[in-house]
């Protein structure tokens, strides 16, 4: 018989001590409780690969098939917080008993006050209800909203590191190890902060192997088209540029009447991104003008200028 | 009002009582063999039969404890252990190493059940992270 190269004798892409984790996390779910798994580490370290892994094993276990990692069709890999709450809500109704949080570093301390995180706190506070398990993958969880850790989602954290042609490698911590690098992580120095990882001992240390071909092109391409989506928002957000909603939201009207504006003033759009056009601020001023006038003509006042 | 130097007054667990009656019978049996070798240092033909008898009190007083203590499975495996430590103490032929052996089997069971042991932390799987959380109260 041939042997995989892409699993170990165990016959899964990782050792026996995280698959034996899994199944306790499973069984945790089952009696409803929460649980959260994190995975962490630097850029290029086998994050999302493992995060596939993890939940492909879950499925297994419940004998669901494998994650799906099309473009148009992921149901279980969310790219980015608003996908994942968009996600999480259908999740009940496909009956998912896994659900994958990709980019999650737009969940974090500094975000804490805004709406979305508000969202995201609500439902890490409430998912055990739903009976499912969430894994996320992030660059560094010690970056991630306090309240998480305040009420003990979180049950343990793969850190990835030393990633090579062959396999990568992980140090597995449970929720108290994961406290005390969070403490150690607020001492250290600027620059050593990722020191911390080494002050405190993993419960256990293991190895993963790459998806098959197939599949690692496939979720190359998913999680290459989440982060120029990412990068083109940043973009838009640098330059400051708007869409027809958020203009509509700015000149309190609604995005029909803002669609008729543009057209009637014939504003042109200043950048053609993804086949969606935004504007400057100069069409935002234009665009306000035009909303008072029309004010002003329909309680028959006189026009200021 | 209640008065605390009264010993009937604060019961102790029926445990307690039997962990504390074999700390005694460990504690006589090393007094036995504390003679057994001061006389033996001194030149002297030691006499290995009292210690003998201490440690089959002993023994006999533990494997009371484990058949009320353990699950009965788990009784049943131990009572296989000492029909031979039994068995052992009963022979003709039993010397001086076979006493070390028993002795040293013996102080390794007290430890195991947390009667002589010193640190009494928890002993659990680190490599669960389930364990662990639970371990730290979380």
């Amino acid at each position: 018989m041939e042997e995989n190269k892409n699993l170990y004798s165990n016959g899964l892409p990782f050792d026996g001590h995280l698959a034996k984790n899994l199944e306790e996390q499973v069984g945790r779910v089952k009696g409803k409780k929460a649980s959260l798994l994190i995975i962490d580490g630097l850029q290029g370290e086998g994050k999302t690969t493992l995060l596939v892994e993890i939940m492909d094993e879950v499925n297994r276990i419940y004998g669901l098939p494998p994650v799906k990692l099309d473009l148009t069709d992921h149901p279980q890999m969310a790219m980015g917080n608003k996908e994942f709450i968009r996600f999480f809500r259908q999740a009940k109704d496909e009956n998912l008993v896994i659900l994958g949080y990709d980019e999650a570093m737009d969940y974090n301390k500094r975000g804490s006050m805004t709406r979305l995180n508000q969202i995201l706190n609500e439902v890490f506070s409430k998912f055990r209800g739903f009976r499912i398990i969430i894994v996320m993958a992030l660059p560094n969880f010690c970056k991630l909203d306090d309240t998480l850790f305040d009420l003990g989602i979180p049950r343990g954290l793969l850190h990835c590191r030393d990633r090579d042609d062959n396999y990568g490698t992980f140090d597995a911590y449970s929720l108290s190890g994961m406290n005390w690098i969070r403490f150690w992580f607020d001492k250290l120095p600027k620059g050593a902060k990722n020191m911390a990882y080494g002050k405190v001992i993993p419960n256990f240390r293991g190895q993963f192997k790459d998806l098959e071909y197939s599949r690692s092109a496939k979720l190359d391409i998913l999680s290459t088209r989440s982060k120029q989506k990412s990068l083109s928002e940043a973009e838009i957000e640098a330059e400051g540029l708007m869409g027809y909603n958020k203009l509509a939201t700015k000149c309190a009207r609604s995005i029909i009447w803002v669609r008729q504006a543009v057209s009637k003033l014939n504003i042109k759009s200043s950048r053609l991104i993804n086949r969606t056009k935004y504007f400057d601020e100069y069409a935002l001023n234009r665009l306000i003008e035009y909303a008072n006038t029309q004010k002003a003509k329909k309680k028959g006042r006189k026009r200021l200028n | 009002m209640v008065d605390f130097n009264n010993e009937t007054t604060v019961s102790t667990p029926a445990t307690n009582i039997v962990k504390v009656l074999l700390l005694q019978a460990r504690a006589v049996l090393f007094e036995a063999l504390e003679q057994y070798y001061t006389h033996k240092f001194n030149g002297i033909t030691p006499n290995i039969s009292v210690a003998r008898a201490r440690l089959l009190i002993a023994f006999l007083e533990l494997q009371g404890y484990l058949k009320r203590t353990l699950p009965k499975d788990r009784a049943k495996e131990e009572q296989k252990t000492y029909s031979q430590v039994f068995e052992k103490l009963d022979s003709e032929e039993f010397e001086e190493k076979d006493m070390k052996d028993l002795v040293q089997f013996l102080n390794v069971k007290l430890d195991k059940l947390n009667i002589t042991k010193i640190d009494t932390h928890k002993e659990y799987d680190r490599s669960s992270w389930e364990q662990d959380n639970k371990a730290h109260g979380y």
